[in-house]
């Protein structure tokens, strides 16, 4: 799949060249040429030791990752410490002990998980190592010790984790196992036995299942890693027998991306919406100058098939509730023409929740689709094959991920594909319906527009919202929405599936959720608040909302249902925090303007609080609010 | 080619073992780098293999000499 060719040696110099000028942007494009080149250990020394001018571009994430193995993974960590700073992340690994992973995991002897609170961990042990017994002597063992084998690693796997989750709250990613590429009993089909492949496959599923029953637990799927290097590029027979060191050093980096794919997400770091260029991007050629027939979209060469397979690849990012946006310069009826006519084009108008097509400046174009979808523009990814569009992003929006289509895309590689900015772990309902709820959206701007005012508007919405407990199938997407909130986002308190988990099973503790419809249709579950009960007061720990609905009282109607809720308990007093950040402006004046008095300042915490029995916060009267499933009262 | 491979494992060892290009020579050894362990010497074995698409033999690197050894062994195979 080869970059386009460069010279490394040049493009080092390039790099530091740009670091000695302080053009930090101009670095950040080197380095990743320097990857896209030859991404690997090679490479990744270079890349580290340059790490600070990464983060002076655009401050990289802080992420401790613990890595529990039955090998070495020592040769890896530069590697991926490279490739993470790259994609906007500064990690700092501990190893575990060799072989040493159950104990660790288990808690035993203070293990380091329990003292060093690592951000994730990941659990790396292979085949040979978990079930020697079936990697090995498969052929040696009757139907029924296979199965047992099978059970056995599973139910082994499935207590390491269980404990793991008494010792530590932070994300597990768990290696799924390889499955022997060359099964012990050959072509042969014993229809009494489990296969050899299959009885691996059997385990691989068998922990997909402790996954789903642990919140946070998350299997890394291996095998197929293997399947995309080749098993014959994957193992490394000299240095495993010398050093236990089982993977090529021309291989390492593919487990290291796969690893980003799962770190990036966890830590919150996922665009939510793919902005994309349109001539030789979208397609092969610019639609001004060679015309609506002249352009490259023809499924039958090489050329205009990598175009359609990347306009697929984006499709396939929008079910994952990626949005699509058009930001292209050109004349707006040629490029509208191919959207809505080109008998090819699998993308049309209606997948793109937003469209710049003109001749305006990209960076203007890319803050006011940030602006118009309500999200921050860390939000966005940026793909355009000019290189000088992208150096002009990477200056004035440093904290846009920009992804230059430095070659051509083909049928089996484009750079969207496995990108681990658009990531998902675990796709909520909300996510695969995303896009269409942004169609709806528009819609709602629309009666915006018609309505004569704005309290007309929020009647004409006629929003509903019910407030209740949150239950276990709920738990992924609360720690979703603390992970991804920022702008109405009281605290910014990040959790985890598992903490999560724990406040909603604490007796001290309420997870309260909020869902919302309104004649457009539903947005699904938009908001949350985690409140401790103390003995004559509820604390507010967390209180947030989605930003698709920011400025219609849902967070109003929230804050009256917990007031109203420490009311009826009895409670003295509602306390309330407000931690101020960089993006939640939005949520500054939340307290005062719903009668809080403020109780304490220090720093950029401001804290607050209101007697529930003496005062009362009002849901705005154009919101029907049903709670706990049950009641509806209709405030007017 | 001799002359690029030297500058080229100089710098991979520089960036492994975290000391300046300037600080390391052919005959330096394990003794006179602090950092230079077992751990980075592996680190050092899979960037050198990494960056050419060789293969070093994991028994025959602990009986190189020095540096240099190293060099002239990876000139060798990128050679050949």
């Amino acid at each position: 799949m080869g970059a386009a060719e460069i010279d490394p040696k040049q493009v080092r110099d390039e790099a530091d060249d740009a670091i000695a000028a302080g053009d930090t942007a101009a670095a950040r494009r080197h380095l990743e040429r320097i990857w896209a080149n030859h991404p690997g250990a090679s490479s990744a020394g270079f890349i580290d030791k340059r790490r600070d001018t990464l983060d002076a571009h655009h401050p990289l994430r802080p992420v401790r990752v613990a890595i529990l193995r039955s090998f070495t993974v020592e040769p890896l960590v530069p590697v991926l410490r490279a490739a993470g700073a790259l994609h906007g992340l500064a990690i700092e690994v501990t190893v575990g002990g060799f072989n040493t992973y159950a104990q660790e995991m288990l808690g035993a002897g203070g293990s380091f998980l329990a003292s060093d609170a690592p951000d994730v961990v990941i659990l790396a042990v292979r085949s040979a190592e978990l079930a020697p017994d079936l990697w090995y002597d498969y052929a040696d063992l009757a139907p029924d010790d296979i199965d047992a084998a099978v059970q056995r690693v599973v139910s082994e796997v499935a207590g390491i984790v269980e404990g793991f989750r008494r010792v530590s709250e932070a994300p597990l990613v768990v290696h799924g196992l390889e499955l022997p590429p060359r099964a012990a009993i050959g072509v042969a089909h014993d229809p009494d036995s489990l296969g050899h492949r299959d009885a691996f496959a059997r385990i691989n599923d068998g922990l997909r299942s402790v996954a789903e029953r642990t919140s946070g637990v998350h299997v890394l799927d291996l095998d197929a890693v293997v399947a995309r290097v080749g098993v014959d590029n994957w193992h490394d027979d000299a240095k495993w027998v010398a050093m236990r060191m089982p993977i090529r050093a021309t291989a390492m980096h593919e487990l290291v991306a796969e690893w980003l794919r799962f770190l990036l997400p966890l830590v919150g770091l996922s665009s939510k919406v793919l902005v994309v260029d349109l001539d030789n991007t979208m397609w092969g050629g610019v639609v001004g100058e060679d015309g609506f027939d002249g352009i490259d979209l023809d499924p039958d060469r090489v050329g205009g098939a990598g175009f359609l397979a990347m306009q697929r690849t984006m499709l396939d990012l929008r079910a994952r509730g990626i949005l699509l946006a058009v930001c292209s310069k050109n004349n707006e009826a040629d490029a509208l023409k191919v959207l809505e006519e080109h008998p090819e084009m699998k993308l049309r108008p209606e997948h793109f929740s937003a469209m710049r097509i003109n001749w305006e400046h990209k960076a203007e174009n890319l803050r006011s689709i940030a602006a118009e979808l309500n999200v921050g523009l860390d939000s966005l990814a940026f793909i355009d094959d000019n290189p000088a569009e992208c150096d002009q992003i990477r200056r004035l929006l440093p904290e846009v991920t920009v992804i230059e289509l430095d070659r051509a895309p083909r049928p089996s590689w484009n750079p969207l594909v496995g990108h681990p900015r658009f990531e998902r772990i675990g796709l909520t309902t909300e996510d695969r319906e995303r896009a269409n709820m942004y169609e709806q959206q528009r819609a709602r701007t629309e009666a915006y527009e018609q309505a004569t005012s704005l309290d007309d508007y929020l009647h004409s919405l006629n929003t509903e919202v019910s407030i209740e407990a949150a239950a276990p199938s709920d738990v992924p997407r609360i720690a979703q929405l603390t992970q991804k909130t920022n702008q109405f986002n009281l605290t910014t308190r990040r959790y985890s599936e598992a903490q999560i988990d724990g406040f909603r099973t604490s007796d001290s503790t309420d997870v309260v959720l909020v869902r919302a419809s309104d004649r457009f249709g539903s947005h699904g579950v938009i908001g949350t608040a985690i409140v401790e009960r103390e003995a004559s007061a509820a604390r507010i720990d967390t209180l947030l909302l989605s930003c698709r609905v920011i400025g219609r009282g849902v967070e109003t109607a929230l804050l009256s249902w917990i007031v109203d809720r420490a009311r009826g308990a009895g409670m003295d007093r509602v306390d309330g925090e407000f931690i101020a950040t960089a993006k939640n402006q939005p949520a500054a004046e939340f307290y005062e303007s719903n009668g809080f008095t403020l109780a304490g300042a220090d720093g950029e915490h401001t804290y607050w609080t209101l007697d529930p029995a003496t005062a009362g916060v009002d849901t705005p009267e154009w919101i029907a609010v049903q709670s706990g499933g049950s009641t509806v009262e209709e405030n007017t | 080619m001799t002359e690029a491979v030297t500058d080229r494992v100089i710098e991979l060892a520089a960036e492994v073992f975290e000391v300046e290009p300037s600080e390391l020579e052919r005959t330096s050894t394990s003794d006179d780098i602090e950092s230079w362990d077992s751990f980075a010497q592996l680190n050092l074995m899979v960037a050198i293999e990494d960056e050419y698409g060789i293969e070093l033999d994991p028994e025959r690197i602990g009986d190189l000499a020095d540096l240099g050894a190293l060099i002239d062994w990876v000139a060798d195979l990128v050679a050949s």
